[in-house]
């Protein structure tokens, strides 16, 4: 055991660079420590300037920082003044002083300009980062029809802007994190001070700090680095881009985590069910968001069930088929050489190697492997006998239905669940499948999300919540947050409908 | 103590009680009553339900002297410390035993009903290994799950009121065909199948609430058992005729067989996948008691590493009889044993634990 437990496990403490060296009286020696400390990078740039009677040097990497910035804010004021208290004369916004070397050269990194002058100990730190970031567009993984068609990018004081923008509460707070040794990606960790839950602030706060990591690339890296269960096939955190969506659960009381440099929200804690909900379902009418709601769920249960259920059926229980119906299908199977079991599984990989290819290439030839998909694997798997037609149809109905849950890691989950689900319906027919169904049941039932049973409300039951769970009733039924995430408030509706009954008529 | 994490609401433990009581033997229960009650059968259940219901109290009326203190705990407080871990043994047997009826019972039906070519122990391992991925978590976890799952009592219900388009009400009368005696004979064949109260004595302190609230979540379990076995006793007496039944074993699943709906031909097949749902909770219901039991005496208290080796013996016991012989001859020890640990031993420490506390009274 001792032997697998070094194998797998990764306890390195970390080690701390103790060197803490302070700015030297010498200009001179102060640029020989920062270049030597960035290697001799090429895109280290200084200019000679003179202030106040004395020597000193504007350092900044060309890279990261603005140089219009500087030398409009930086440069421009200290020529003109000469003389003076620095902060006074620059007109950045954000400058500060610093002592260590160290954290000087960190900050060039992080875009800040660097003025140092003779004998001086002290640096200022001028901040110039340039910024260079895409347009506020509709993310396409996340399309809705109505509603807003705003999404994240990959710069995260524009993200985090888009939030603030969509709700203008003192309540919205905002933790910076640095994560990532090497990377230093900077974090920021939303929450609505007065409704989320201050034991789940702490223990993403807790689980945030843990991160003891080179690389950071997010959402992979945190999402795996935090959750509870990586060994679950099911995602525990929601990735969305939508800034829309991230304000609706931040006033359910969860806790959405940005990063810098990619456009995903993580939330947690969620439930399954969150999965399967979108903005749409809000903006369009109660009933027919209910009708799709029940759609989509059922389409849960079609994309991991109906190749299992097709194969215990042909191979074990053709009895339960109707006698009209039981020609058609067996008149077809019967002419198929394979067993059902490997028909299916042939299809289904195909149809994954279809979906992965598509997209990995470009859109122009992502038609190609529509036709090829659909005319070679359709039609002509069929017309020679390899694959019999009531599994084309299987396949196809899974295949779609896997690709209405509005979340892509959940249909990725429920299109990989399938396959256990196969082999246990090839095994042992319908007890087969009632077995693996009560697996994932028990799995799903033991795995929480931050503290949050993943299904809840279902399990552990709490019916006032279900009003917004397989339907979606009204939203002045909603007069209740959902419990799951243990909001410190609850309510969140009152009598809006009030004015249904204010007119009674004049006297 | 009882950590705040694993607590259980009432209404979780009326469902894991439920969940327990209905099991294996609801597919045969109308066959077994019938030949002893005859069409006086319903009654039988009803008299058993409230059998049953007596049982649940004394055993509450336990319960409630020790109200932070499991089975395995309270047992030497009562009975002395070598007996009291005696008995302790003897209810992990009794636990373990039942368990193992349930597997035995289980692949004999599922191995005449739908997979007839599939070995015995491929069948028993699919089961165990269900069984310890969910009786190795905590109470809270297992009732949360048996709230959910008791969704498929209600199908069930509904699939047998298909069998309500074809009866006839004179198969019933007269009622008291087979005399009084044999209609209270019957009852102790229903008995044997509403076992499962037993799990008040581990679950007692893992639940929420004040000790009235427990008896009527437990007591509202059991009438909910005894009403569905009443219901589908009741449905097979009206369906068959007294001459067909002694060839049918397993007279609700023959019952589905003969309906169809539209699309469906074998409504019985799918009411036996959701009857394998059922029997999974009793089994793990009796896992995680026996389990608890042993982890309180080899494991400072921690279950989860017994599961498995008592899931186990579970294992060896359902591989044990190959003949219907030794299927009769293990079910009748069952049936003893179910009697003896439900019933009889429970009275015999309720009355102690009420003398020895009367002499303490008097003593002082």
């Amino acid at each position: 055991m001792s032997f697998f437990r070094k194998l797998f496990q990764n306890n390195q403490q970390k080690t701390g660079q103790g060197n803490e060296i302070e700015v030297f009286p010498s200009l001179q020696k102060n640029i020989a420590y920062i270049q030597q400390w960035l290697f001799y990078t090429d895109d280290l740039k200084w200019r000679n300037i003179r202030f106040n009677g004395r020597d000193g040097v504007i350092l900044y990497l060309e890279s990261v920082a603005d140089t219009k910035e500087i030398q409009a804010g930086v440069i421009k004021p200290i020529e003109q003044a000469k003389e003076g208290n620095i902060t006074e004369i620059i007109t950045a916004v954000d400058v500060k002083y610093e002592r260590k070397l160290n954290a000087i050269s960190q900050s060039l990194l992080q875009g800040s300009a660097v003025l140092l002058f003779d004998g001086i100990g002290e640096a200022c730190l001028v901040q110039v980062v340039a910024s260079y970031h895409r347009d506020v567009k509709e993310p396409d993984n996340e399309g809705v029809v109505r509603g807003a068609h705003g999404g994240f990018i990959e710069n995260l004081s524009v993200n985090l802007f888009l939030v603030r923008n969509r709700l203008e509460s003192q309540n919205l707070v905002v933790r910076y994190y640095q994560l990532g040794d090497a990377t230093k990606t900077k974090v920021a960790v939303l929450y609505m001070q007065d409704l989320a839950n201050p034991d789940l602030v702490k223990e993403v706060d807790h689980r945030l700090r843990s991160i003891s990591i080179d690389t950071i690339i997010s959402p992979g890296y945190i999402a795996e680095l935090t959750e509870n269960n990586p060994y679950s096939p099911f995602p525990q955190i929601l990735f969305t881009e939508r800034p829309d969506r991230t304000v609706a659960h931040l006033m359910e009381g969860r806790v959405a985590i940005l990063a810098e440099g990619d456009p995903t929200a993580l939330i947690v804690p969620v439930t399954l069910f969150a999965f399967y909900q979108t903005p749409d379902d809000f903006h369009s009418r109660w009933i027919v968001g209910s009708f799709i709601r029940v759609i989509r769920l059922a389409s849960f249960l079609i994309a991991f069930q109906l190749p299992a259920f097709y194969i215990a059926v042909v191979s074990f229980h053709a009895e339960v088929l109707p006698a009209n119906l039981i020609d058609t299908v067996k008149s077809s199977v019967e002419r198929v050489p394979f067993p059902p079991i490997l028909e299916a599984l042939v299809m289904e990989l195909t149809l994954e190697l279809i979906r992965e290819a598509g997209i990995r290439l470009p859109s122009r030839v992502g038609q190609t492997i529509g036709i090829v998909g659909g005319l070679v694997i359709g039609d002509a798997v069929v017309r020679t006998g390899l694959v019999s037609y009531p599994m084309v149809i299987v396949v196809s109905l899974t295949a779609i239905s896997s690709f209405v849950v509005p979340s892509y890691e959940m249909s990725s989950a429920v299109r990989f669940l399938r396959f256990p689900l196969m082999a246990m319906a090839a095994l042992f027919g319908f007890v087969g499948i009632v077995f693996g169904l009560l697996f994932i049941m028990i799995h799903l039932s033991k795995l929480e999300s931050f503290g949050t049973a993943y299904l809840a409300p279902f399990i552990p039951l709490r019916i006032k919540d279900l009003k917004d769970t397989f339907v979606r009733l009204p939203i002045w039924f909603l007069n209740q947050r959902p419990h799951d995430p243990h909001p410190k408030r609850l309510n969140q509706e009152r009598y809006s409908r009030g004015w249904e009954h204010d007119d009674q008529g004049e006297e | 103590m009882i950590k705040e994490k694993s607590r259980i609401t009432q209404g979780q433990l009326m469902f894991l009680i439920l969940q327990i009581q209905v099991g294996v033997g609801i597919l045969s229960l109308p066959y077994r009553v019938q030949a002893v009650a005859k069409g006086g059968g319903w009654i039988s259940t009803l008299i058993a339900g409230i059998v049953a219901q007596v049982l649940i109290l004394i055993l509450w009326a336990i319960c409630r002297r020790y109200p932070s203190d499991t089975l395995f705990t309270f047992l030497p407080k009562i009975a002395g410390k070598f007996f009291g871990k005696l008995l302790g043994f003897g209810y992990i047997f009794h636990f373990l035993f039942i368990a193992g009826i349930i597997l035995i019972l289980f692949t004999d039906i599922v191995g005449k009903w739908i997979l007839m070519d599939t070995p015995r122990w491929a069948l028993l391992l699919l089961m165990i290994a269900t069984g310890v991925y969910l009786a190795k978590e905590s109470i809270r976890v297992i009732a949360r799950l048996f709230v959910s799952v008791s969704f498929f009592i209600i199908v069930m219900v509904l699939l047998t009121m298909a069998g309500y388009t074809n009866v006839n009400f004179t198969y019933l009368f007269p009622i008291t065909e087979a005399g009084w005696p044999n209609i209270l004979k019957g009852s102790s064949e229903v008995l044997i199948s509403l076992v499962g109260f037993e799990v008040l004595l581990v679950a007692y302190p893992y639940v929420e609430g004040n000790s009235a609230g427990k008896l009527k979540a437990a007591s509202l379990a059991n009438m909910l058992t005894t009403l569905f076995y009443a219901f589908e006793v009741f449905t097979c007496l009206i369906i068959f005729s007294p001459a067909e039944f002694p060839l049918i074993s397993e007279p609700l699943m023959y019952m589905l067989r003969s309906f169809s709906i539209q699309i469906v031909e074998r409504i019985d097949l799918f009411f036996l996948s959701i009857w394998v749902i059922i029997v999974a909770t009793s089994f793990v219901g009796y896992l995680y008691l026996a389990s608890t039991g042993l982890g309180y005496f080899f494991h400072r208290g921690e279950h989860k590493k017994a599961v498995y080796y008592a899931a186990f013996v579970c294992f060896i016991l359902a591989m044990i009889p190959q003949d219907q012989k030794t299927v009769e001859l293990m079910n009748q020890i069952a049936t003893i044993s179910a009697y003896t640990f439900a019933a009889g031993i429970p009275f015999i420490l309720l009355v102690i634990a009420y003398f020895s506390r009367k002499r303490r009274m008097e003593e002082r």
